[in-house]
């Protein structure tokens, strides 16, 4: 079961608690571990960098296969977070991404081990940018760089995973045993009790 | 990024001199119970806002200026002490290290003074420095009274909670224990009076850990 050690759920419990995500991503020529978090984080024998204005999209669970991405945004502000997420796309696309839960008891001491909470897949990067304001002021830019969880892109037509009759036929040919499923599903049919059809006979 | 340290003998009229701390917590309370948790989203950062008399010597205020335009708006850190309290209220004076290894979070540490010191004191209030450099030091502030014992030594305990593990023997400075700063202003302005003088130089403070 994916839960907290006591030490997470103790601080969980307690009145004054903070949370941050980690975030490793694994690049061909590296892991990079990054920290929603202002400062440093080391978390068993990892550090991830803090204070690089990183943050990340709502990240929610559910129990059906949903098509939701999690979006990982970095700031344009920071060089070395600059050239990591636009260097060479090769270097980083569907190659793994983890984002760990770490708890933090009142003084910002990490509290019991980190938590898996996703696996995914990096995908390319895109650099959103906002004009200045009318009224005068800087414009904004922010580089995104979706995590999508692995088999995703075929995922996406959730109808595309259904095997289809032609596709058993190939597999076993002579077998009719699915052929009729899409007529099923076009128009389903209503069942009806024993009892309630004999009624309607006579 | 360059880091500016301030200035000495900075002329600072009363009122001039603002410092506090910045705490990130968000709070949330139940309308049923009552019950008000916390969650810390970062730890809190030490604030400054220092003014400069309206009118000084044009002398004076070049320090201010050359110190104001280093910054360049929010790119560089200044370095700099409370100038109100750059000593401590307690006795205790000489070469300051930490007895024992000093862990993140800890609230409490054990300073070596040597022999010299036993008996001197460290007040609530006093100003501590551990360790050097940016991303490598903190800032602290003592939360109760210490007497060092015939060694030298003594424990203290203190705010904000270390951000960092710090080894056995690492330098404490008690002489301006400062912290390093970011401007949280971009722009930079100055008021020229009576001839000769000028002044009106303003900023606030906020303390960047890398």
């Amino acid at each position: 079961m994916n839960e907290f050690d006591a030490t997470g759920r103790t601080a969980l419990q307690s009145a004054a608690r903070g949370a941050h995500w980690l975030v490793e991503l694994f690049f061909t020529t590296g892991t990079i571990r990054y920290t929603t978090a202002s400062v440093e984080v080391r978390s068993g024998s990892d550090t991830f960098m803090g204070g690089k204005a990183v943050d990340l999209s709502e990240a929610k669970e559910s129990e059906d296969s949903g098509n939701d991405q999690i979006v990982l945004g970095f700031t344009v502000a920071d060089v070395a977070t600059l050239a990591a997420a636009l260097g060479n796309v090769e270097t980083y696309r569907g190659r793994p991404a983890k984002l760990w839960l770490q708890v933090f008891d009142e003084a910002w001491r990490p509290a019991g081990a980190k938590r898996l909470r996703f696996l995914g897949e990096m995908e390319p990067v895109r650099v959103v940018r906002q004009p200045p304001p009318p009224e005068g002021g800087a414009a904004t830019g922010r580089i995104e760089m979706p995590l999508s969880r692995a088999g995703l892109p075929r995922a996406r037509n959730a109808d595309g995973l259904r095997l289809t009759h032609q596709q058993q036929l190939e597999e076993y040919p002579g077998d009719l045993g699915i052929e009729y499923t899409v007529s099923l599903l076009e128009k389903p049919a209503l069942w009806l009790s024993k009892e309630f059809q004999r009624a309607l006979v006579r | 990024m360059a880091i500016i340290t301030m200035p000495q003998g900075l002329g600072i009229p009363p009122g001039g001199l603002i410092v506090g701390q910045r705490r990130y917590d968000l709070f949330e309370q139940s309308e049923v119970t009552g019950d008000m948790p916390a969650r810390i989203m970062g730890p809190p950062r030490w604030t400054m806002s220092i003014n400069s008399l309206d009118q000084m010597p044009k002398a004076d205020a070049a320090a201010w200026q050359a110190m104001m335009l280093k910054l360049r708006g929010r790119t560089n850190h200044l370095f700099a002490w409370d100038i109100g309290r750059p000593v401590p209220r307690g006795t205790m004076r000489g070469a300051m290290s930490l007895l024992n290894s000093a862990d993140l979070g800890d609230t409490s540490i054990s300073i070596n003074g040597l022999e010299a010191q036993a008996g001197n004191t460290l007040l609530s209030g006093d100003w501590l420095q551990i360790g050097t450099g940016l991303g490598t030091s903190q800032l602290i502030n003592l939360v109760e009274d210490g007497t060092a014992n015939g060694s030298g030594n003594l424990t203290i305990s203190f705010e904000a909670p270390l951000r960092l593990d710090f080894d056995a023997g690492t330098t404490v400075t008690w002489y301006q224990a400062g912290a390093y700063f970011r401007s949280t202003n971009d722009s930079t302005d100055w008021t020229y009076g009576v001839v000769g003088l000028q002044g009106g130089y303003a900023f606030d403070l906020l303390e960047a850990f890398s």
